[in-house]
């Protein structure tokens, strides 16, 4: 028992986090596909691009290390973490907000059209053939 | 080329148009159609620049690398042009160039501001960009930025279109936004094995990592994310909606290249950066092929249900994606060769028979096969084009399709993979049974079109030039239509230049 | 022994190069102009095809290379005897039945004439392209080509009727047409060449017989539903439905003789008689053969449309070039191919007379033909002329052919095949003759004729007039044209000679002494 604690400790410390963004993103994918309202789901979208964010900012984490600004003199690169996944996900945030804009734009013309932003509802009026 | 300097063209073929672009909404409030101008130039003179860099590319027999901001490679992003991508951006250029000028009718025709109107061809505009940084760039995360401003302008080109288009758009986006952050963990995956983002860093680096699991993984979520965005069966859900309802004018341009960039850049991570002898690509081709198979037997058998054309000509799509995707899972010299020359043979093919659909609603707001009846004798040059582009779509000779199957049946002969020939010829015959009852109709139907109801129709009103009736669609529309299918003949019977000439010192380098 | 010249190409490219004039122009022009086209176009194809037969008969070959047109395989032409023989017979029928077509055409007020005449020409462009291809890539492209270009022909008249036959057309010759292309795709990887080879290219027992007789079928396929061997000859007779001279085109001229003249090639030039025997091919390729001709002649008997049995009448004597072929015999191959000319002029001869007797008499079915020869007595004569051809009688193209396959066939040891060469000969003369006969004969049918047309005006105004001599003079042309092949078989273009020199390089000697 105490083996399998010791196991889940060393998992969680080691593999933690990583477990923690696949369920975010899993969860983030299930709530786009599960959920009927199209306000959710562009939610769900960006928790699952959220879930991303995480992955990377974590591959750039190692213990013992500090930001990755020279402050008096320069350190071995050892010393710092990995700032390339932060300078990524700079981007990959610009992108998902670009991306988010440009869903509810959209989600306020279908508003507009079809006075619902329920798919059930939209589907019910003509959307399949 | 002494006259030329060469050492900025690989980003000058990107940077020119992206001032277009933005310069484009400015510009309108200069002149009516400054901006639109701007754009069009632009986009020439990227064309004229890719055809030097290809020439360049060729000549020299070796690909340009170019360091954005001068630094140096695997820390800094650079754009490779070798002869395969050096051809695509000359195709994204020319379409992109084509399309744009097609535009110009249509929004001459609708009576939107000419502010809104610069916003079109600025999104298009976009779109070529993004296309053109995906085709060039040689950096795996640079390449996810520019598939999502593909996407991006994608979404915009979309929901402008007709009347569904917002909820086409929307779905797309969902869906889109699933390929992009699949392909985004797949490079974050890559990243964690080999610390690097560079692909041809990646390619050296790769070969030396063990941990088989992790670049499995990574590669199961590139192959969905550029499934997705290329539309791969099964991941093709979105994209019938988005191309049938697309802007019409926009439209050759995201159903004919579009979707093929992204299986070009499959290509790249297939052959150039994962080791292609693994034993595990063995898997993860006989998956491929799968889906390639599915999809176009399904892409195929699809589209015989429908009668709207552009949803008969999404339909197809799916199918003929399916034929690149049978070249990688085929994986040979062959096969590869097949791929290729059929994303070039297919852009220009869809482009083209998309161009004929635009002008049919843009001539008589027609939609639906059934009311092409005789229509070819009011627009005999655009029925000619579509004749021979649909030919080529059902793979015979002398057209470009027919080519590309042959290398691809070549391949799987060479491979002993006759399933995918079985499927091949199956496919060809059943877009036989959807092209020849095109013309059926359009050839042998009674009905005769009337001149459109300018205010019912369609989404896109009849211009006042359709009147005149002078040219059956203005010459910025029937030009393009007829480059389109000459095109189509000219990658037929020239088809060995770019086999022999380009691919084969290429993809043999890569094999 | 190889001259390059840019003739064969300039051959193939001369009609298409029409086919284009007629399209762009066609509405534009005046219908004279646009025939123009079309005739002199024939006549210089004609001359080009012509002008290379003396180099050939002295042994020389034509050749001409365009360029890679895949990797590995160029476009190429070469002008060996046998496809100089289906060009020969191609060109020079063209300039007859575009005659024919301008008389019948107007005489019978069609429609859609531009693209009739377009498409007659992109035809010929590939009957020519296919009789002079250097390889199979080649070959297969001018094939589909044909494919395609016959489809708007056959659907001509764009009705109910027109578009299934043409739906039913282009299943036969699609689906044969790419299984066709899977096998010269395999054989393309396994041998690595395609170039067409008197005797052949392929080794017995370098595949396993399995495989090679697999090949062989799919190949054969593609030769066998354009030629109408049985089990895949539907197209033709519903494909009746289209305007004469595309009956007579398809029949006689470029589309059925295509698809015998595949069989050829691939039994003689891809495969060779050695791997095909090896194989086994040939006795199945053989008793098919067989069973059509004798089928097939069954089945005209019963036909009371004419156009309809000339159709199986068709079906059975393509047969006979594939019996030819299959026999293996020397002789039985040049007769083959001979028979590939005889049938032609004999049996456009037929199908012109039919289609002059429709627009002139406007009488369809045989029951109502009865005293026909009184008011068309030429047309009615050239028919009975080419019947008895068809049937084989000396003195008649169709007997040289004949005789030369029974002669093989009994050489190789194979009398059962003889005996039905002759057999079909009877049967043939068993529905034919009953026809002239018919014309012939009391003017039985006179209220069905009356009933038959538009009106009695017409009637009285055509009653005593033969056809007009757009159609007349073709008919008796291509009627003389039998006539003395079958008694000087050398006469003109020397196209027996051409014959006997295929077949000689195709089985390895003996025949030329």
């Amino acid at each position: 028992m105490s083996e399998f604690i010791y196991n889940l400790e060393t998992f969680l410390s080691e593999n933690g986090i990583y477990a923690m963004t696949f369920i975010l993103l899993g969860l983030g994918i299930f709530g786009m596909v599960s959920c009927g309202n199209y306000m959710k789901k562009i939610m769900c979208m960006n928790i699952m691009q959220v879930s991303i964010i995480f992955f990377f900012l974590a591959l750039g984490q190692k213990e013992h290390a500090t930001l990755p600004v020279i402050v008096e003199n320069v350190l071995g690169a050892d010393a710092y973490i990995n700032p390339l996944p932060h300078a990524l996900m700079l981007t990959a945030i610009v992108v998902s907000l670009g991306t988010t804009g440009v869903a509810l734009a959209l989600l306020m013309k279908i508003k507009e059209i079809y006075g619902t932003i329920e798919e059930e509802e939209i589907t019910g009026k003509g959307w399949k053939k | 080329m002494s006259f030329f300097s060469m050492d900025h063209v690989p980003v000058l073929i990107v940077i020119i148009p992206l001032c277009g672009a933005a310069l484009c909404p400015l510009l309108s409030r200069f002149g009516p159609s400054l901006g639109k101008r701007a754009v069009i130039a632009a986009l020439f003179i990227a064309f004229i620049m890719s055809l030097v860099q290809l020439a360049y590319v060729i000549q020299s027999g070796e690909a340009v690398h170019y360091w954005l901001g001068g630094w140096r490679p695997p820390y800094g992003i650079e754009f490779v042009i070798d002869g395969v991508n050096g051809i695509i951006i000359v195709l994204v250029s020319f379409i992109g160039f084509m399309t744009a000028l097609f535009s110009s009718p249509f929004e001459e025709a609708s009576e939107t501001s000419p502010f809104r109107s610069a916003g079109y061809y600025s999104i298009l505009c976009f779109l070529v960009i993004g296309l053109l940084g995906l085709s060039s760039t040689g950096d795996a995360f640079n390449l996810y930025v520019f598939m999502e401003i593909v996407a991006l302008s994608g979404y915009g080109l979309i929901a402008i279109g007709e009347e569904k288009g917002p909820i086409a758009a929307f779905r797309y986006l969902l869906t889109g936004t699933i390929g992009a952050c699949a392909y985004l963990m797949g490079v974050g995956l890559l990243y964690s094995a080999t610390g690097t983002l560079n692909m041809a860093d990646l390619t050296l680096r790769l070969r030396e990592v063990d941990n088989l699991p992790v670049i499995a993984v990574a590669m199961a979520c590139i192959i969905v994310g550029f499934g997705i965005k290329m539309a791969l069966f099964p991941l093709h859900g979105w994209q019938p909606a988005a191309h049938s309802y697309a802007h019409p004018a926009a439209d050759p341009m995201i159903a004919g290249v579009m979707i093929k960039i992204p299986a070009y850049a499959m290509f790249r991570f297939f052959f150039c950066i994962f080791d292609s002898s693994l034993p595990m690509m063995k898997t993860v081709f006989t998956i491929i092929g799968i889906m390639a198979v599915l999809g176009i037997l399904y892409g195929s058998l699809k589209a015989l249900r429908y009668d709207k054309y552009n949803k008969i000509l999404a339909y197809s799509s799916i199918g003929q994606v399916g034929y690149i995707a049978l070249g990688f899972a085929i994986g040979n010299f062959y096969g590869i060769a097949g791929a290729v020359l059929h994303i070039l043979s297919h852009a220009f093919m869809k482009t083209g028979l998309f161009y004929t659909s635009a002008a049919f609603k843009y001539r008589y707001g027609i939609h639906y096969t059934d009311q092409l009846g005789q229509v070819y004798r009011k627009m005999p040059v655009t029925c000619a084009a579509l004749v021979v582009l649909s030919l080529s779509m059902i793979g015979l000779p002398p057209f470009a399709g027919f080519f590309s199957k042959w290398y691809l049946a070549l391949g799987a002969i060479r491979n002993g993979q006759y399933l995918y020939v079985a499927v091949l010829i199956i496919s060809s015959l059943l877009s036989a049974v959807y092209f020849f009852r095109i013309f059926e109709r359009l050839f042998m139907d009674e009905k005769t079109v009337t001149e459109p109801d300018k205010t019912a129709t369609s989404a896109v009103p009849a211009a006042p030039e359709a009147k005149r009736a002078k040219p059956e669609v203005p010459l910025r529309m029937l030009i393009p239509i007829g480059i389109a299918a000459l095109m189509v003949i000219a990658l037929g019977l020239g088809n060995s230049f770019i086999v022999n000439g380009i691919l084969k010192t290429t993809v043999m380098g890569v094999l | 022994m190889t001259i390059i010249s840019a003739r064969p190409f300039l051959a193939v490219a001369v009609s298409l190069l029409a086919a284009l004039l007629i399209l762009t122009l066609g509405n534009r022009v005046r219908p004279n102009v646009r025939e123009g086209i079309t005739l002199s176009a024939a006549v210089i194809k004609a001359v080009l095809v012509f002008s290379m037969v003396p180099a050939v008969l002295s042994g020389k070959e034509y050749y001409f290379c365009l360029w890679e047109i895949v990797d590995g395989v160029s476009l190429a032409f070469r002008t060996d005897p046998v496809g100089m023989i289906f060009a020969c017979v191609a060109s020079g029928l063209w300039i007859v039945t575009s005659i024919y077509s301008i008389g019948y055409m107007r005489g019978h007020h069609e429609k859609n004439q531009t693209g009739y005449f377009a498409a007659f020409a992109l035809c010929l462009s590939s009957a020519i392209g296919i009789s002079f291809a250097a390889n199979l890539v080649t070959f297969f492209i001018f094939y589909e080509m044909l494919t395609v270009a016959t489809y708007p022909l056959v659907a001509h008249y764009r009705d109910d009727k027109a578009k299934a036959s043409g739906r039913k057309y282009l299943a036969y010759t699609l689906i044969s047409g790419q299984l066709f292309f899977a096998a010269i795709a395999a054989v393309y990887v396994i041998y690595g060449t395609c170039d067409f080879r008197a005797g052949g290219f392929i080794e017995p027992g370098s595949l396993s017989a399995g495989i090679m007789l697999l090949l062989f079928f799919l190949m054969i396929g593609g030769g066998a539903v354009k030629a109408g061997v049985m089990p895949l000859h539907g197209w033709l007779p519903s494909a009746m439905v289209a305007p004469t001279p595309v009956s007579a085109l398809l029949h006689a001229v470029a589309v059925v003789k295509a698809g015998a003249f595949c069989v050829l090639r691939v039994v003689c030039y891809v495969f060779g008689p050695s791997a095909v025997s090896w194989c086994g091919g040939d006795k199945i390729l053989a008793w098919l053969a067989v069973a059509t001709i004798l089928l097939s002649s069954f089945i005209a008997m019963r036909k009371d449309n004419l156009k309809a049995r000339l159709a199986f009448s068709t079906v059975g004597q393509l047969s006979y070039i594939v019996l030819g072929i299959s026999v293996l015999a020397p002789y039985s191959i040049a007769g083959a191919m001979f028979h590939i000319v005889a049938h032609a002029f004999l049996k456009i001869t037929l199908f012109m007379c039919a289609g002059a007797i429709f627009v002139t008499a406007h009488l369809s079915e045989i029951s109502t033909m009865g005293g026909l020869a009184k008011r068309m007595p030429v047309t009615c004569a050239c028919f009975g002329l080419a019947s008895l051809g068809i049937a084989g009688l000396p003195l008649l193209a169709g007997f040289v052919s004949k005789f030369n396959i029974i002669r093989g066939a009994l050489m190789m040891g194979k009398p059962l095949f003889a005996a039905v060469l002759v057999a079909a000969a009877l049967l043939a003369l068993s529905y034919l003759i009953p026809v002239v006969r018919i014309f012939f004969g009391k003017s039985g049918g006179a209220e069905n004729m009356a009933s038959g047309a538009d009106g009695v005006g017409v009637h009285e105004h055509t009653a005593h007039r033969d056809a007009t001599p757009a159609m007349l003079i073709p008919i008796v042309i291509t009627a003389a044209i039998s006539l003395i092949l079958g008694i000087m078989p050398d006469a003109g273009p020397h196209l027996y000679d051409l014959a006997i020199m295929a077949a000689d390089a195709i089985t390895g000697g003996g025949l030329i002494v």
